[in-house]
């Protein structure tokens, strides 16, 4: 039974292809990135991700966690936003880290209604700039418990059972944009903060750490 | 290094692996990009195609992992919608859907193991898990398969 589930899952992926220009989108984009050094910068942040890794795992020093947020880019990316997030109660963290816990249990991850449009993308560019300087929502993120209570999509809401994003087909404006990272941020932070996470964050920096030491396949 | 020789040979090969994984197609393409500055910057030496082959999947994969977990991801589009975009006949469309619905870690595994024909061992070296691990995926994969597969195509 389960070879002939795998002839035909082998058949379905077989017919996978990428889009027209695809390889000669990603071609000119690795020659722009090593040419304008874009890819070195980025890199240097994976280096000193791997270097905090160090240091974490054979727990010489201790690091803030928000040198670790800094490493991995993670939404919580300034002071500002640090200080936001640990004004939070404890119940609301809690509620939230409910929330994310039972996502990650039903193996939902984000889903849009559509997708963001050019215009939206760079403004979440800039937004995500002017969040970290201070610039924060006025109001959080609409939320309902399952995509049942959403009558329409007018308004930009989050459905918590199908983590499933309502965006409106209108333009979102900047207060919206703002709510969703405000929300991510949030989501970020709570789960920073269950030690369970941070075991398996622990776990991760010391994978990172093999992967330092060599790619394991080269001889 | 010839870059644009690696990305012709290699590239749909790793953008069904990243696809898969990541479940969509801004993310994968910038899993792949990364994957080929680092063959670039990195530039291995090779023993033969097959080692080339490997390390270009442990690092993609590597990739699909941390844009996972620590960056910004694109929105994803809807499984139903996204396996309707990949593949066109219907019964392809239904083993790409009951695919994607599995956990990211498990369809990896999937995928190496049935659609690029890595043995367990293999599978283990290029992700940096234990064999026994693959084989549970493996296990967990199949099962999901078996009980979706069965009621939809044996009555």
């Amino acid at each position: 039974m389960s070879e002939m589930n795998g002839g035909q899952l082998r058949h379905a992926l077989k017919q996978v292809h990428m889009k027209e220009n695809m390889q000669e989108e990603i071609i000119m984009n690795v020659r722009t990135q090593m040419a304008d050094g874009t890819y070195r910068r980025n890199s240097f942040k994976r280096n000193m991700v791997s270097a905090a890794a160090c240091l974490m795992a054979i727990g010489m020093v201790s690091i803030p966690a928000y040198a670790g947020y800094q490493g991995f880019k993670s939404a919580i990316t300034s002071d500002k936003v640090l200080a936001r997030m640990q004004e939070i109660p404890n119940e609301e963290q809690q509620d939230i880290y409910n929330m994310v816990q039972y996502e990650q249990r039903s193996l939902h991850a984000d889903q849009f209604s559509r997708e963001y449009t050019e215009k939206e993308m760079s403004r979440r560019k800039v937004l995500q700039q002017e969040y970290e300087n201070g610039r924060f929502p006025e109001n959080t993120l609409a939320m309902v418990e399952n995509a049942g209570q959403i009558q329409d999509y007018g308004e930009l809401v989050y459905a918590k059972d199908t983590s499933y994003f309502y965006l409106p087909e209108r333009e979102l404006t900047d207060e919206e944009i703002l709510q969703i990272l405000d929300f991510n941020s949030t989501r970020e932070y709570v789960l920073e903060q269950n030690p369970e996470v941070q075991r398996q964050k622990m776990e991760q920096y010391e994978e990172a750490i093999r992967e330092k030491q060599g790619d394991g396949l080269l001889p | 290094m010839d870059l644009e020789a690696a990305v012709r040979k290699h590239s749909e090969m790793l953008y069904r692996i990243c696809i898969v994984i990541l479940g969509s197609e801004q993310d994968t393409q910038d899993a792949i990009q990364e994957t080929f500055c680092k063959y670039l910057e990195k530039k291995p030496k090779f023993v033969d195609g097959e080692h080339e082959k490997a390390w270009l999947i442990k690092v993609a994969t590597n990739h699909c992992r941390d844009i996972q977990r620590f960056r910004f991801r694109h929105p994803k589009v809807p499984i139903e919608e996204l396996a309707g975009t990949l593949v066109s006949r219907q019964e392809d469309r239904e083993a790409v859907r009951e695919l994607l619905q599995m956990p990211p870690k498990q369809r990896a595994v999937m995928v190496l193991h049935y659609v690029e024909g890595y043995q367990v061992k293999e599978i283990a070296g290029i992700l940096g898990i234990t064999e026994h691990a693959v084989k549970k995926r493996l296990q967990r994969g199949r099962e999901q398969f078996r009980t979706t597969w069965k009621e939809e195509y044996c009555r």
